[in-house]
């Protein structure tokens, strides 16, 4: 699973941090601190998506990997 | 249906006053809760026509979206707050984006956090004076003094200018009819030469204020012009006390009228934050407006260069399109967004702190007057523009009296 993060649509809201301190850390700004692209294991999926979820701005979307075998 | 511009198709027309109109200020955060399913969008012909959009994703994209949708000048009618542009609402980016990293550093989380203890003990104070009785007006006695009370104190203005800013606020705020215009130009003034003093008074001797610091701002790599810093003081002013005001009278009606969810956070203090933003989402009180650029179609709208647009935050969250079972009160609802303090790059500034008073606010109350209900006598009033409750009646025991 990759977490996508547009900054130029983070304005700062706090949102994420809020409902997943422990996953999403903020700048001094409280602007979200993160790359756009992020692996993200199946263990901080739900935090993950629930941070996505509170975002006013949608500034994050999630995507999932397809693993031929 | 006078006066519409020719390019609005004539069914997209509907009558909606947020400001003064009977039937919309019955229960104005619920104002457009029976049209939203019905119509995306549709103009509205009262203060020289404007259109509205109803649902949330809508109204993101357009608050996201400055170029198409410009703060210049804001406001349906557009302004009278002040005479001059606001600073940096009145502003789109680039410009917009340099005067609001001058703010931000003082608005930002951890900096607003600091501020804490000042805000509890301005919270206590208030509660204080009202415990001396059993009953009182609540916009009165708390929510018109608590926004003011912290913001002077943000400020380094004295606490004893409290009252008479608190008057101005709501003459220069809710004082919109032409008879109203000298009052309201008298509370302008009054405002204006106030701020005026203030600055003078800390070029002369600057503190760790928040004038001190913006004084010393630079735009361009110059300081920032005494215009530019009056009238974004302006602006801080007035931004920060009758929206907190307004928002508490919602919050407290509400859990003043709900017993089991009243009770729900005396049994789990830990849900307040998440049903602090619960109770935004369906008490959002601000509108965005906004001013087209450009002829587009947007979402099958025609909108002309010149259209005003109306992007009422109350009926985002309130928006079937958006949320599951949304007109329920659900404190455990996860991922609560909503757009009470707007999208885009002019995010309410003083979100943080908003947020701060009115936790911290609600913490006393609730500690304090676990059993907070409606005064029975008489039905609740609400005004428009900025959406709030005029009077409050409520009743409490102490809590140590309270079973």
């Amino acid at each position: 699973m990759t977490l996508h993060f547009d900054r130029s649509l983070c304005h700062g809201h706090g949102r994420c941090q809020a409902v997943a301190p422990e996953t999403f850390e903020l700048d001094d700004l409280g602007y979200l601190a993160m790359e756009a692209q992020k692996a993200i294991s199946a263990t901080d999926k739900v935090a993950i998506l629930r941070g996505v979820k509170a975002c006013p701005e949608s500034a994050m979307h999630v995507t999932y990997d397809i693993i031929e075998t | 249906m006078n006066g519409c511009p020719r390019h609005v198709p004539a069914d997209d027309v509907l009558s909606y006053d947020f400001h003064f109109g009977e039937t919309e200020l019955r229960n104005p955060v619920a104002s457009l809760d029976a049209v939203r399913p019905e119509r995306r969008a549709f103009f509205s012909d009262k203060w020289g026509g404007f259109w509205v959009f109803t649902r949330y994703e809508d109204m993101r994209k357009i608050a996201q979206n400055p170029e198409m949708f410009s703060n210049q000048p804001i406001g349906i009618p557009p302004q009278g707050y002040a005479q001059r542009p606001l600073i940096p609402s009145e502003l789109d980016p680039p410009t917009h984006t340099k005067y609001r990293h001058l703010l931000s550093p003082y608005f930002a989380p951890g900096q607003i956090r600091s501020h804490e203890p000042k805000i509890r003990e301005v919270a206590r104070g208030l509660i204080d004076g009202m415990l001396e009785t059993t009953s009182c007006e609540f916009i009165a006695a708390f929510a018109r003094p608590l926004p003011t009370r912290v913001f002077l104190s943000l400020v380094d203005f004295p606490q004893s200018e409290a009252d008479r800013f608190v008057s101005w606020t709501h003459d220069v705020m809710h004082k919109r009819r032409p008879e109203d215009e000298r009052e309201r130009n008298e509370a302008r003034r009054n405002i204006t030469e106030f701020l005026l003093e203030v600055m003078q008074a800390r070029r002369a001797a600057p503190g760790d204020d928040l004038v001190s610091y913006l004084q010393d701002g630079l735009i361009d790599g110059e300081r920032i012009s005494e215009e530019a810093l009056f009238d974004t003081l302006f602006q801080v002013f007035l931004a920060g006390l009758d929206t907190v005001t307004n928002t508490m009278g919602f919050l407290i009606q509400f859990l003043a009228t709900h017993a089991a969810q009243r009770q729900a956070l005396l049994d789990d203090p830990a849900l307040l934050p998440n049903a602090l933003e619960e109770l935004l989402r369906l008490h959002s009180i601000v509108s965005m407006t906004r001013r087209v650029t450009c002829d587009i179609e947007f979402e099958g709208y025609p909108l002309r260069t010149g259209d005003m647009v109306l992007l009422p935050t109350w009926s985002a969250g309130r928006d079937e399109a958006a949320f599951d079972h949304p007109l329920e009160a659900d404190f455990k609802r996860e991922s609560v967004r909503h757009l009470a303090f707007g999208a885009g790059p002019h995010r309410c500034l003083g979100s943080h702190l908003a947020r701060l008073e009115m936790t911290v606010a609600l913490e006393e109350l609730l500690a304090r007057m676990p059993d907070i209900h409606l005064d029975p006598v008489g039905e609740v009033k609400y005004h428009g523009g900025v959406l709030g409750v005029d009077e409050l009646p409520i009743r409490y025991s102490r809590a140590e009296m309270a079973v």
